[in-house]
Order: C-alpha cells, then sequence, then structure tokens
C-alpha cells in the first residue's frame, strides 16, 4: 500500500524546485489528478501556468504534449489523423495521446476544436473513422486560459468547464518567493534538471487508494448540502451539477489522502469548495454587474450550511 | 492600537495643561483596561474622566476635589461598565449582574429598575442571538426566555416600587401631592401648588414659572413616560405573539406556556398600573418620575426651609434629572420593542440546516453521543459555549480549535489534540476507546483554562 503523504511530498518538493511559493496550488492540482479530473489553470500570463504543467509531468514521470490553441487548430491536429500508406490507412496519434497534456489557451481554439476534447477528457478515449483508440492511464490535462485577454477566443462551453474537475488560479508570487524565484532562475531553469519521482503505475495505484477514503453519511450529507444550495443561491442561475458533487467528494477525498487520512472531514470539502464548484457556477447578469462573484456565492453558501458536529447545546 | 495612541497624543497636544493631569489619569485607567482585557468597545471613554475632570471648571483646590470626587464615581461607573460589556461579549448569561454595587452606590428603585430593564434587553439580544447563531427560530429551551422574562418582571416591580415624585407637573394638569407635608423640601416644584401646605411667595411662584427649562423637562419627561407606556403595551402584544407563532411552529411543547404566563402577569400588572395613574387616583400617579431631590426629599434630610434660588436650582436638578432617566427608560424601551421584533421577524431556520439537522445531528440536541470521546468533545463545546466561546453550527472542529487557539495559544496543543481525537471517531467511524479518558481529561481542562484566562 502507498504512503500517499510521503509520496506526495516527493512530489511537491521536486516540482516546487522550479515553481517557488505555489505550494497548495501544486497540491490541488496533484488531488486533480488523483481523482482522475483534469485540471482548468485560469489566470494572467506569465504566472508559472506551463512551468507548473511541465515540472509535473516530469516529477510523476509523465509523458508530456503541449499544444498551443489557436483558432485555426482543427480537432485532428488533436487527436490525430489517419494516412494512408502502402495501401492501408494507418491512425498517426495526435498529441493528446500522452500522460499530461498541456492545452495552452484552450479557448482560442474553435468550439469544434475545444469539443474535441471532450470525449478524451471524459472518456479516456479518442474515436476516429468508427475506432475507438484508448489513451494512456493516467490521462491528465491541464489546460490554461488567460482571463483577462477577451478578443478573439471563444468561451468555453458550461459543458466543457463542467469537465473541468477543478480550475485553480495561480496568481503572483507572494512576498519572497519572486526573490527565490528570480534567484533559482539565474543560471539556468530548474524544470531541465528535474527528475521524475515517481511512475505511472504509482499514480495509478494512488488513484486507487483516494477511491477508499472513506466519506461517511454526515459529510455525504454535508457535501450535497453545500451542492445544493449552490442551485437556489441568489444571482446563481446555474448551480454545481451532480457530475459536479461526484468531483467534489473526489477532491475532497484526494485532499483528506495527501494528508495521510482514510476519511474525509469537513475541512476537505470546504477546501475543494472553490476549486472544483466556482467554475461551474454561471451567475446571473445582475449579481455580475454588481460585482458578486462564484466565490462570493460559495462563501456565503459555506457559511450558512451547518457542518456536523455534536450538538452543543 | 497605534490609532489609539496617536489619539491620545493629539489630545495631550491639543488641550491646554490644565487638562493634564485628567488625561494622565484617563490614560492610566485605559492602560488598566486595556491590560485587563477589558478592550473592547469602552476603553476610550476611559480617557474621558480625565476630561471631565477640569472641563470648564476653575482651577481651585475645592474644585479640583469636588471634580475628582466626581471623576471616582465616573470612573468607577466604566470600570462597572467595562466588566458588564465584557461579560457580556463573552455573552454570560448575568453579565448586568456587574453593575449591582451601583445599587451600594444609589440604593434606589430606580438603580433597580434601570439594571433589571438592562438585564431584561441584554438577556433577550442574547436569546435572540444564540437562537441565531444556531440557525433557527425563537425555539431554544424556553429557560433564557423565562430568565429574561423575569427580569423584566423585576423591571415591572421595581417601577411600581419607585419614589413617586411630589409636587412634580407632569403636563396636563396632573400634580402629585407631597408624602409628608412637614418636609419643607417636599413643596411643590411648580406652579400647581394648591395642595402645599407650605404656601409659597409670589416671587417664588413666578421664579418657578419662569424655569421654562424644568417645565420642558417635565413635560418632555411625562411624554416619554406616556409613549413608553404605549411602546410597553405594544411590546407585550409582540412578545406573546412571538412566543405564540414559534409555540405553534417549533411544538416546543408545554414549556411555551411559562413565559406567556409570566409576561401577560408581569406586564398586565405594569399596564394595570399605568391605567390606574392616568385616571388621576391620587398616589398611583406621576408615572413614576423621581430625581435625587426627590429621594433626599423622601428622606427627609434638608432641615432649613430652601430660598427661592435653591428651589429653583433644586427644581431644575429634579427636572434634568426625571428627565435623563425618563430618557433611559424610554430608550430601553424602545429597544425592547425592537428586540421583540426581532423575535418575531427572526427568519425560518434554513432548509439545509433542517435536513442536517434532521438526519444526522440528534432530534433532542443534548441526545448523549454514543463514543466516549464524542462525549468528552460535546461535553467541551458546551462548556465553551457557557464561557462565551462557543462553536458556530457553521465552523468545523478545526476551524473552531483555531479561532480559540488564537484566544489563547497556549491552548493551542491541547486543542488540537482534542480535535485529532474527535475527528476519526466523528468522521471515520474509528473508535479509539484507548484515548477516551485523555480526551475526556481535556475536555474538562480546556474550559478551566480559558475560564482561568478571561477571568
Amino acid at each position: 500500500m502507498i504512503n500517499l503523504t510521503d509520496w506526495y511530498q516527493k512530489i511537491a518538493a521536486n516540482t516546487e524546485q522550479a515553481v517557488v511559493g505555489k505550494s497548495s496550488e501544486i497540491r490541488q492540482v496533484v488531488a486533480t489528478m488523483l481523482t482522475g479530473g483534469h485540471v482548468l489553470l485560469e489566470d494572467v500570463p506569465g504566472t508559472g501556468k506551463t512551468t507548473l504543467a511541465r515540472a509535473l509531468a516530469k516529477s510523476l514521470g509523465l509523458g508530456f504534449k503541449r499544444v498551443q490553441f489557436t483558432p485555426d487548430l482543427l480537432p485532428s491536429d488533436l487527436t490525430g489523423v489517419y494516412i494512408y500508406l502502402e495501401g492501408r490507412f494507418e491512425f498517426r496519434p495526435g498529441p493528446v495521446f500522452t500522460g499530461l497534456l498541456l492545452a495552452d489557451e484552450l479557448n482560442r481554439a474553435t468550439p469544434k476544436t475545444q469539443s474535441a476534447l471532450l470525449e478524451a477528457m471524459a472518456e479516456g478515449q479518442v474515436t476516429l473513422e468508427g475506432q475507438t483508440h484508448t489513451l494512456s492511464q493516467p490521462f491528465l490535462v491541464v489546460a490554461t486560459q488567460n482571463p483577462i485577454e477577451q478578443e478573439g477566443t471563444y468561451r468555453l462551453p458550461e459543458a466543457q468547464l463542467d469537465r473541468f474537475a477543478s480550475r485553480i488560479r495561480l496568481g503572483y508570487p507572494e512576498g519572497e518567493s519572486e526573490r527565490e524565484m528570480l534567484r533559482r532562475m539565474r543560471e539556468k531553469s530548474p524544470l531541465e534538471s528535474l527528475e521524475a519521482v515517481t511512475n505511472p503505475q504509482e499514480v495509478l495505484e494512488a488513484q486507487r487508494a483516494v477511491r477508499k477514503v472513506r466519506v461517511e453519511a454526515p459529510i455525504e450529507d454535508y457535501l450535497l448540502s453545500l451542492v445544493q444550495a449552490t442551485r437556489k443561491a441568489d444571482g446563481v442561475v446555474l448551480g454545481a451539477s451532480p457530475r459536479a458533487a461526484l468531483a467534489l467528494e473526489r477532491f475532497a477525498q484526494a485532499l483528506a489522502a495527501l494528508e495521510g487520512r482514510t476519511f474525509v472531514i469537513p475541512d476537505d470539502i470546504k477546501q475543494a469548495l472553490f476549486p472544483v464548484l466556482a467554475h461551474r457556477l454561471i451567475l446571473s447578469y445582475e449579481a455580475r454587474l454588481e460585482g458578486f462573484s462564484a466565490e462570493t456565492a460559495l462563501h456565503e453558501i459555506a457559511q450558512r450550511t451547518p457542518v456536523p458536529v455534536e450538538a452543543s447545546v | 492600537m497605534p490609532i489609539r495612541v496617536l489619539g491620545l497624543l493629539l489630545l495631550w497636544a491639543v488641550l491646554p495643561p490644565s487638562l493634564w493631569p485628567g488625561l494622565i489619569a484617563g490614560a492610566l485607567l485605559f492602560w488598566g483596561l486595556w491590560r485587563s482585557r477589558y478592550a473592547n468597545g469602552f476603553l476610550w471613554f476611559s480617557v474621558f474622566p480625565g476630561l471631565y475632570v477640569f472641563w470648564g471648571v476653575e482651577i481651585n483646590i475645592e474644585s479640583l476635589l469636588r471634580a475628582f470626587e466626581q471623576w471616582g464615581t465616573l470612573s468607577m461607573a466604566l470600570v462597572l461598565w467595562g466588566s458588564l460589556a465584557s461579560a457580556a461579549l463573552r455573552s454570560d448569561r448575568w453579565a448586568v449582574a456587574w453593575m449591582l454595587p451601583l445599587v451600594l452606590w444609589q440604593p434606589t428603585g430606580w438603580v433597580v429598575g434601570l439594571l433589571a430593564l438592562l438585564q431584561g434587553v441584554y438577556s433577550l439580544e442574547r436569546e435572540r442571538a444564540m437562537a441565531q447563531e444556531v440557525g433557527r427560530g425563537f425555539d431554544r429551551p424556553p429557560r433564557n426566555l423565562i430568565a429574561a422574562l423575569t427580569v423584566v418582571a423585576l423591571v415591572g416591580l421595581s417601577v411600581l416600587a419607585l419614589p413617586i415624585p411630589q409636587g412634580l407637573d407632569l403636563g396636563g394638569g396632573r400634580t402629585n401631592p407631597p408624602l409628608t407635608e412637614a418636609t419643607p423640601t417636599n413643596q411643590p416644584l411648580s406652579a400647581t401648588a394648591n395642595r402645599s401646605t407650605a404656601t409659597p411667595t409670589p416671587q417664588e411662584v413666578r421664579t418657578y414659572r419662569e424655569s421654562t427649562f424644568s417645565r420642558f423637562a417635565e413635560n418632555t419627561a411625562a411624554w416619554l413616560q406616556t409613549g413608553g407606556a404605549f411602546l410597553v403595551a405594544l411590546a407585550l402584544v409582540l412578545v406573546v405573539a412571538a412566543t405564540l407563532r414559534q409555540r405553534a411552529t417549533k411544538q416546543r411543547g408545554g414549556w411555551a406556556l411559562m413565559p406567556l404566563l409570566v409576561v401577560t402577569l408581569t406586564w398586565g400588572l405594569l399596564l394595570a398600573w399605568f391605567v390606574l395613574s392616568g385616571s388621576g387616583q391620587g398616589e398611583g400617579s406621576g408615572a413614576g418620575i423621581a430625581g435625587p431631590s426627590g429621594g433626599a426629599n423622601a428622606m427627609g434630610q434638608a432641615s432649613t426651609p430652601p430660598t427661592a434660588i435653591q428651589r429653583e436650582t433644586s427644581a431644575d436638578g429634579a427636572a434634568l434629572f426625571s428627565l435623563s432617566l425618563a430618557g433611559v427608560l424610554f430608550a430601553g424601551t424602545v429597544l425592547l420593542l425592537w428586540l421583540a421584533w426581532r423575535l418575531w421577524r427572526l427568519p425560518p431556520e434554513h432548509p439545509m440546516a433542517i435536513a442536517v439537522r434532521k438526519s444526522h445531528i440528534p432530534a433532542d440536541p443534548l441526545a448523549t453521543p454514543p463514543d466516549r470521546i464524542r462525549r468528552a468533545y460535546q461535553a467541551f463545546l458546551q462548556s465553551m459555549r457557557g464561557l462565551g466561546l462557543g462553536r458556530s453550527p457553521f465552523e468545523s472542529p478545526r476551524e473552531y480549535a483555531l479561532r480559540l487557539a488564537r484566544t489563547s495559544p497556549t491552548a493551542s496543543s491541547g486543542l488540537l489534540e482534542l480535535t485529532q481525537l474527535y475527528e476519526p471517531v466523528r468522521y471515520g467511524a474509528i473508535a479509539n476507546p484507548h484515548h477516551a479518558e485523555r480526551a475526556e481529561n481535556l475536555a474538562k481542562e480546556l474550559p478551566l483554562a480559558f475560564k482561568k484566562e478571561n477571568l
């Protein structure tokens, strides 16, 4: 049985050589990977999204492919093509056939190309010309999008957003982290010297271990209360889907496992709330005009949903 | 803190040197209170006695002595108030008891009445806050309500026991007769002196009539009293209605009848008193306005007839005191009314809260959990709640432990240990009987540590 706490510590320490001061975000990305889901990294350019994806791929010993999404990118550029060679059609797999796919600036591609990723992300397979090709496991899509620059972009449809288990915002480095980053990058990028500290088999084993983390009935109820509250919250047009509830549970399980626990506690659910649900909520026009955000809605929901603890009064 | 210090320095720089000693005294008190953990809300006021000492008072020994006497009184009141504020912040049930020494200082019905009113208002607010904190309506076991209403009953009784001002014109031509004709200071304070045996000279009558402030104050006080009576009646209706409503919706059983009886009886008595006093039935009238001079009069301490000027001063002082007290009572009544309204308007329990409570929190909130560690944790929560450091229903055990640890860093390791013992049992269904005793000890020790630290 894999010791997930030690396993994660190795990965985190290795990744943090290249990505400075982002331990919380690294933890969230690893947790997402352990749920078998995919990550949407959203932030302004230059905050380390690509570096994080590459560092993680190296640390996990996964194959890494990067696709720069542009408006003229075709689905076949992603999934692969059949070519006629020596009297027969041969399948040439696209970049999606890898361990970790970095879909850079996903929202710059057309909806058709974006949806080409749907099957790969949801089913772990690609169907071309009636033939189904299974992707290697583990398979993790790390997509990035820039929330500021909206010109020439195609907003990700809700269906696709829902397929991302988590959305993580990296933000600017805090305090001394930026100075530390400058020092580390001065001579050469630490990314070049990163080595794998685990392998795909261990990742799969860790994913299986996460599924076994217990979620007791009171925690289930707490989770469902939160999810259902998003559907009734003021200013929210579209709340969290049942898929979101599933993702929330798995994410919480992963967080518990990374802490070395075999059971989920309310804090795991609370920590999972923003990364798992925020990008899935659609706010009303009026709410957005008033500066209301999905995070605010979730915060309010968490503030008024009772946590299952012994009654004290 | 820096802002307070800056404010103090600015005051120091701006004010003339004659005020500095007072400021020093105030600052010392400020510092003392700051160090004594009563650092919430009222601290700035502790600087004011320093200003009060010299404000507008001619600098001489006599005025200094007189001022320091007042300063001492005011400081004592502030310290008591600070203690009350601190206890109220901890949600102590009898926070207002800190003000009881005031009764020693002024053993009058007014002080008792005001304290009782304050306790009543506080109890209602505390009950409301507690009900809201657990995310439900006003359906708690009614012990707090009974306590609050008992106190309100005390208000009524103490108001009944107040010394009735003698000869004070309350407007509308109603005037009280003096209690004892032999006491010169019980002579009427207004011009309607036809029942007084000590007939004032025309000059004295004119002097009183010219005391427009007294007239204004008396009329305003009477208006406040009358308004207060109506508001009290309205509050009665609201409290009764709220109690009935909660009983109808929450099915808390026969206990709800008790506060209903108490409130009906109390306010019924009080209203009857108001009605009687309004119909001009002699001794009952006057709406309970009294002043320090009235108290002194009742004791018959004055031995020589006062001059016209003395009487005018006395009338002004009595009227001012009456006006202040009537204002305080009126404000208290409005506050009571507001609280009753808030009770009525308490939002219904959130549907999710109901679902969670019904499914996994025992129907009886005090039901005993099956595991020793869970029982210990429950006992710990109850003790902490008694100290005013209760867990919010939306806080996880870890968040709660962190919040408490910020309050008392020395207890952080114990809090963490208890939380770590509790979590596997509660959320992982992992029994840990070997550590049950440790959890029980922690559940006893931690509240004691907090209690010790708060005292």
